[in-house]
């Protein structure tokens, strides 16, 4: 067959089905870890997810391929056929993505029986259909849509939300309280590493997360820059904070105070699988230098002095909303030169100016 | 991105030609005219978008008076 196309003549394998199969390979040491941790149950949360997800992007591609109005009806099997052409294979493999990083940042169970149903279809539904397909689907939503769901679901639910300790750990339920909002030492940084804490299913183990990390930068899938100037940027404000807390005299240690903030929460799993994601961050190096450095000053700002006790999500969703503004052509440039490398540190120092401002206040 | 020798915007071009009618401004401002049309952007390109195609029509809208 005669093919008439500009070159190149031969193209990379690599595809975005592959890079999203890549995803899901690297979350898997995550779910296993889960699952041991956390027991059976971790499958009935992502079954749920991944049920809702998949669905409702089949009737978002049903509704965009079929036959289009002109006039005549068309029968049934000829709209089929039209939807037929339209399912991909990233149909399916991008909502499993998105639906196992939902339910991986969802609590186990909640307070009252049964609830958590609600709960996962509810988050699960807003954020694939607010959070992506009224946007047009793949590659245009503004905002993380597993983030948006779980946003959704925290506003509507929160009060009902249960981190039971893991099984290895102790069979209580401890009712909302995660490592953040109890007090700072009550966990060994080991127990922190290892995922021997309560909390959200898919954040406690940090090892399975490295591992992730580097399966992901091995494949290429991910570029290093926004999680390691995410949770470097993060560090150094946290070394502050400790410092400013050690003058105050509360017999704080600094570095164990900026490690146990690095293995609190969700940041490890946020800066690897969801700040990463290719659609809503910036794509120019410098850019993704900056996307690091704002997520790093928001997380540490709401974590430390706002009512809401991580605020790794929250950030996130904050940051996509500048994404368009470091991705503007005007001053996007792929190369580095001295003005970005400027507003990099700027956006790194501003934040931690207001932290330490505050923190003086509030110690001294 | 990282891939393009001549650090340019190959998906900002492709962006800027979807638009009909063209805004040549919009166009230039990407600067076309220094590609050296290697066609790394086409290779690496995850979405199967032939790059260069769209490239090289860029071009000959950012010649025309």
């Amino acid at each position: 067959m005669l093919v008439l196309e500009n070159k190149p003549h031969i193209k990379k394998s690599r595809s975005t089905a592959s890079m999203m199969l890549d995803v899901i390979i690297a979350l898997v040491p995550v779910l296993v870890m889960a699952i041991v941790n956390f027991g059976w149950l971790v499958l009935r949360n992502v079954a749920i997810s991944l049920v809702v997800m998949i669905l409702s992007e089949l009737v978002f591609v049903a509704i965009k391929n079929k036959v289009p109005y002109d006039g005549n009806k068309h029968s049934f099997k000829e709209h089929f056929a039209s939807i037929k052409k339209g399912i991909r294979t990233t149909t399916f493999l991008v909502p499993i993505v998105t639906g196992l990083i939902f339910s991986m940042i969802m609590p186990l169970d909640t307070t009252k029986p049964g609830l958590i149903y609600v709960v996962l279809i509810v988050g699960a539904l807003f954020g694939e259909v607010i959070g992506k397909l009224v946007f047009g689907g793949l590659g245009k939503n503004i905002f993380n849509p597993a983030a948006v769901g779980m946003v959704f679901a925290k506003i509507c639910f929160g009060q009902y939300y249960a981190y039971p300790a893991s099984s290895q750990y102790s069979g209580d339920v401890v009712a909302g309280a995660t490592p953040l909002t109890s007090d700072f030492g009550t966990y060994s940084l080991l127990d922190m590493f290892l995922g021997r804490i309560p909390g959200v299913i898919g954040e406690t183990c940090k090892v399975a997360i490295l591992v992730g990390f580097v399966y992901l930068l091995v494949r290429r899938t991910i570029d290093w820059k926004i999680t390691v100037s995410y949770l470097g940027i993060f560090a150094i404000d946290m070394l502050f904070v400790g410092i400013i807390q050690m003058a105050g005299g509360s017999g704080v240690n600094p570095f164990s105070y900026m490690l146990s903030n690095l293995l609190m929460g969700g940041i490890m799993f946020s800066s690897v699988f969801m700040a990463t994601d290719p659609v809503t961050s910036p794509t120019t190096n410098n850019g993704k230098l900056m996307y690091g450095a704002l997520l790093a000053g928001l997380t540490a700002i709401i974590r430390l002095f706002a009512s809401a006790p991580d605020g790794v999500i929250y950030s996130l969703l904050l940051a996509n909303m500048a994404t368009w503004a470091i991705d503007y052509h005007k001053f996007a440039n792929p190369k580095y030169t001295w003005k970005n490398i400027l507003v990099i540190c700027l956006i790194a120092v501003i934040p931690l100016l207001i932290i330490i401002w505050v923190k003086c206040v509030e110690v001294f | 991105m990282n891939a393009c020798p001549c650090a340019l915007k190959p998906y900002e071009i492709n962006s800027a030609m979807k638009v009909m009618p063209v805004d040549r401004a919009r166009v230039k401002a990407f600067e076309p005219l220094k590609c050296i049309e290697c066609g790394i952007c086409s290779y690496v390109c995850p979405s199967k978008i032939s790059l260069l195609d769209t490239i090289k029509r860029a071009k000959v809208i950012a010649r025309l008076k």
